[in-house]
């Protein structure tokens, strides 16, 4: 009787497998937002003035005066004990400038004061104003002065004030504040 | 023995014989039809790491903004807290940057949940290259998406806006800002 033996080989050496397009979809972590209080933020100093529920948002009121008047309006304080802050003032609007012989809306750190927002007769000189050093743990103030003609009426100033950690703008945040002349 | 008894003795043999040739070849068949083997086939697998990946931004260390902001190992996501500035608008330049190594232009796509807390005004990621604005990706969207090109071997850098209304309390606008990346 013959014997036959069946020999079965199987090979399978690369498989490829051509695919048209790939959509590559990463997995997304967590990441969260966790809100705190500003480090730079407002507080009342002029009578009738208030800083808002996060010292963000401020008003005050400034008396304006036929022999000029120096009014100390917000303080700026900088609660970081280690790091400097930098502050810059920007109009965004205003009414009621006639009648307005010279205004300047500004900052005192201490060391120096630097105009921000400057109107002289009844019109707006200079719109924005340049970084002035808040230094860590430091008491600083915005003050307006004021010096009206006697038909003056009233007038407000809106304006941003831009909170900088370096004056190149690489990170900051904005606030607002509402200066009321009377 | 007579001639003709021998002869049907012969034919019987025979039979039997041939009954026998058929259950073997019977059997045999079966057993060809019953084969199984196992192949010792192989087929390889490699993980090929992606072609675009985040990498961290020159803001991304920087503790008066984040905690503990890092790019995952594989470079494919990240974590960590923003710092935002209730009541204020915040803006980070370079937080994170989307880099293409690989050798043909890709397009990403960014995905995420909206964000509904009504504490946020603003909440947006914008990528940049140098001073071109490519695209902005809105967390305040209904289907926040946005899709951008980035051609291979070019990195773009994230900057990222909020602004969280005024009485918004430090305790009661953390929300979550992940970030989903599709490349095709």
């Amino acid at each position: 009787m013959r014997k036959r033996t069946m020999a079965i080989t199987a090979s399978l050496a690369t498989a490829t497998i051509l695919i048209g397009s790939i959509l590559l979809d990463y997995s997304q972590t967590a990441p969260q937002v966790d809100p705190e209080e500003v480090e730079v933020g407002f507080a009342p100093l002029a009578a009738e003035s208030t800083a808002g529920t996060n010292q963000t948002n401020a008003t005050a009121n400034v008396v304006g005066s036929l022999v000029g008047n120096d009014v100390d309006a917000l303080s700026l304080n900088n609660t970081n004990a280690t790091s400097p802050w930098f502050v810059k003032l920007t109009l965004t609007s205003s009414n009621g400038l006639l009648d307005i012989t010279s205004a300047a809306v500004g900052i005192d750190n201490g060391t120096a004061t630097s105009d921000q927002i400057v109107i002289t007769l009844a019109s707006v000189s200079q719109s924005e104003g340049t970084y002035v050093r808040l230094e860590p743990a430091s008491t600083n103030t915005i003050y307006a002065t004021t010096l009206v003609g006697g038909l003056f009426a009233g007038a407000t100033l809106d304006m941003d004030v831009r909170i900088a950690e370096a004056t190149n703008e690489s990170a900051y945040y904005d606030m607002k504040a509402s200066i009321s002349l009377t | 023995m007579p001639k003709r008894a021998g002869r049907r003795d012969g034919i019987a043999a025979l039979s039997g014989r041939l009954v026998v040739l058929g259950l073997v070849l019977t059997t045999a068949l079966t057993a060809r039809a019953s084969i199984v083997w196992t192949s010792t086939a192989s087929v390889e697998t490699a993980v090929v790491p992606p072609p675009v990946i985040l990498q961290e931004g020159s803001a991304a260390a920087n503790s008066r903004w984040f905690k503990d902001l890092t790019i995952t190992p594989n470079e494919t996501a990240f974590t960590g807290d923003l710092k935002a500035k209730s009541g204020a608008l915040a803006h980070i330049n370079d937080v994170i940057r989307v880099h293409n190594r690989d050798d043909s232009g890709q397009t990403v796509t960014f995905t995420a949940n909206q964000v509904s807390n009504p504490n946020y005004e603003v909440f947006q990621w914008t990528v940049r290259d140098g001073a071109t604005v490519v695209t902005t990706f809105d967390y305040t969207a209904t289907s926040p998406s946005a899709s951008f090109a980035i051609a291979a071997g070019v990195t773009y850098q994230l900057d990222l806006t909020v602004d969280l209304s005024d009485g918004a309390g430090k305790n009661n606008a953390a929300v979550p800002f992940g970030l989903a990346i599709q490349v095709s």
